[in-house]
């Protein structure tokens, strides 16, 4: 689906523009001589000129030389996006949500709808590693999770 | 020597007390637990322990967290040998041969043999810890910024020159991560970099976060990117197996002390572990007797890789301790750790915290036995979790990773960045990026800045401060010269046609 050299010109370019970005907020602040020695720019102008220059000869060279076959067949593509997107969606639900109420809901998804598992186990992971991460974390080594409104009606906040 | 070894028997005094045994045998356990487990590494299995440690006594938590590491690394290569599934990327090299030893059904001989060897490639790289960690830590006390920016080169150009990937590739991920460093408020103007106006960046970018997504979430899309085939081999290992490949130990002797030679160096210039044990298995394919079966189930294949990820994992706290360069991800983790408990990392550390120094030195002797045996009499169980569906398994380790990224600060922001950083770790991996540079750099990124920012006000801005005298001037030789040395094995390669 997608061949190499594609991905490795396009990780390559994308490299030298995150340097460039870089470099672009040093010129923020001062890249020369300031009052206490080389000012807050210096070292980041330099990193970022640096890897924008490491970047382009490097996507140069992946554009000329990198082979073509696929790197990601249609297959892996799916199984990596059935993974992350829903993860992706947890993470984000997380400040809004707490911790336990997505965390349920994502388990039950990843299992009985990615990962084709019966009702009994996808049930007993979604329902078991809630409570299990709140004792764990919150009462046993009291660091606490992200709580959303369901806590706070439970009255565990 | 003498005052070292005094100073080893107190440390001991420090580690075994009830309090640091129980930690050991738990970080030992948990450490079993992530290596076995796909996605879940050493280095981010240090990551989500540290913020459980913020509120310990530094030595516990450094007993507790090494022993972690000890434990991955044992637990990496029961996967290999059980499954074909390296559980931890520097026991790749030990599926080439464990894996076929397993299929023939030699799977006790297999695991004892690796478990053997690593035992005694630590045992050999804690030694080496011992002996000469001080030493090196009393000549850096004459270190000056120059001297230090010159390690911290040093550091970076062995990556490059002698990592055994890409260097141009390598060099990408050591300037993004000290880009990434360079974020948030500046520890000498205060003023805000690469914050883009935003405030969340303000704080900067958390490496824990950044190891959680890279090494974690990333491991997990890669492992599931390549279809995950679990090829089971049955595990029951008996105490008459490990008897007897103990007794056949000796005869790879020479293959035990070259590949913990190898092990010990490449801990100490920081390539790590998993180039250490590439490095013993290619090297041993070459020159050993048995090199015609290598592939098809040749203990040596499992001793050379084995004995020399062990002995570097044990060799790379060597630098962290004593220069404050860490010589692995692992160790680079450690080190944002002992950061983090206000300790200094570097030859001071010897002078004003002994009890830190010689309680971990001598915690890596007890806590490397405690791994051996917990390894030994546990394996049926680990195997067992690997039995588990990984519909179930996966899902699970993630909302480890996203748990974890949330408990480094209790901010959203952090899980959404781990998750960034999953992608950025998955193309990494698909694309041949070492990640562990990246990592290093993010750790040693201001650090290194500081330490040029006050060389040059020393010298009034003049570069010619970093050849100045022997000592500094040599650093940086060496540096440039692990910088040009790709550039020096291709111009020597096409002359001399292989």
């Amino acid at each position: 689906m997608m061949p190499r050299r594609a991905a490795e010109t396009g990780f390559a370019l994308l490299a030298a523009g995150f340097g460039l970005a870089v470099l672009a907020g040093a010129l923020q602040h001062d890249t020369g001589w300031g009052v206490a020695g080389p000012g807050a720019g210096y070292f980041p102008l330099r990193i970022g000129g640096l890897l924008a220059l490491l970047g382009t000869a490097l996507a140069v060279r992946q554009a000329l030389g990198a082979s073509r076959q696929a790197l990601l067949g249609a297959g892996a593509a799916r199984r990596v996006a059935a993974l992350f997107i829903p993860t992706a969606v947890f993470a984000a639900a997380m400040p809004w949500l707490g911790s336990y109420l997505p965390m349920a809901c994502y388990l039950l998804w990843m299992a009985r709808v990615v990962g084709r598992q019966g009702w009994g186990a996808s049930l007993a992971l979604a329902l078991l590693a809630p409570p299990a991460c709140f004792l764990l974390f919150e009462t046993w080594l009291m660091v606490p999770l992200a709580k959303g409104p369901l806590e706070e009606a439970l009255g565990l906040w | 020597m003498v005052n070292d070894l005094g100073a080893l028997l107190h440390g001991f005094e420090v580690a075994l007390t009830l309090h640091h045994i129980v930690l050991m045998f738990a970080g030992v356990l948990i450490g079993i637990l992530v290596g076995v487990l796909p996605g879940l590494g050493a280095p981010n299995g240090v990551a989500l322990l540290l913020p459980l440690t913020f509120a310990m006594e530094p030595v516990s938590a450094i007993i507790l967290l090494s022993s972690m590491y000890w434990g991955a690394l044992f637990g990496g290569s029961t996967t290999s040998i059980l499954f074909n599934i390296p559980g931890e990327p520097s026991s790749v090299a030990t599926t080439f041969d464990g894996h076929p030893m397993a299929r023939q059904g030699r799977a006790a001989e297999a695991l004892s043999t690796a478990f053997l060897s690593a035992g005694f490639g630590a045992l050999v790289g804690v030694v080496v810890v011992t002996l000469i960690a001080n030493q090196i830590a009393t000549f850096a006390l004459r270190f000056s910024p120059a001297e230090y920016f010159a390690v911290y080169f040093l550091a970076f150009a062995a990556f490059i020159g002698m990592g055994g990937t890409d260097p141009l590739k390598t060099a990408v991920s050591l300037l993004i991560g000290l880009a990434l460093a360079s974020v948030g408020m500046d520890t000498v103007s205060g003023e805000m970099r690469l914050t883009f106006g935003t405030d969340v960046l303000v704080k900067g970018i958390s490496f824990l976060v950044a190891v959680i997504g890279l090494f974690g979430i990333g491991e997990l899309l890669a492992t599931v990117d390549e279809g995950l085939h679990a090829d089971a081999v049955d595990a029951r290992l008996g105490l008459r197996d490990v008897w007897r490949t103990l007794l056949g130990m000796p005869r790879h002797w020479v293959a035990l002390l070259r590949s913990t030679a190898i092990g010990v160096w490449m801990g100490i210039t920081p390539g790590g572990p998993t180039a250490a044990s590439f490095m013993a298995y290619g090297v041993a394919r070459r020159v050993s007797r048995n090199r015609a079966k290598f592939g098809q189930g040749e203990p040596e294949g499992v001793v050379a890789p084995e004995a020399a990820d062990h002995s570097a994992g044990v060799a790379a706290l060597l630098p962290m301790l004593a220069l404050g360069v860490p010589g692995s991800a692992t160790a680079a983790v450690m080190m944002g750790g002992l950061m983090i408990w206000g300790l200094q990392p570097g030859p001071m550390l010897f002078q004003e915290r002994p009890d830190f120094v010689w309680g971990l030195i001598a915690s890596i002797y007890v806590a490397n036995i405690v791994a051996l045996v917990t390894v030994l009499s546990t394996i049926p169980l680990f195997a067992g979790i690997m039995r588990l569906p990984f519909a179930l398994l996966s899902p699970l380790i993630l909302t480890i990773c996203l748990t974890g990224a949330w408990m480094v600060s209790g901010s959203g922001f952090d899980v959404a960045l781990a998750c960034g950083f999953g992608l950025l770790g998955y193309a990494m991996k698909k694309l041949d990026y070492p990640i562990a540079p990246l990592v290093l750099a993010m750790v040693l990124g201001d650090k290194a800045e500081d330490a040029f920012r006050q060389s040059m006000l020393m010298s009034q801005g003049a570069l010619s401060i970093f050849w100045a005298n022997a000592l500094v001037a040599s650093l940086m030789a060496l540096a440039l010269f692990f910088l040009a040395l790709p550039l020096l094995q291709r111009l020597f390669s096409r002359r001399i046609p292989a």
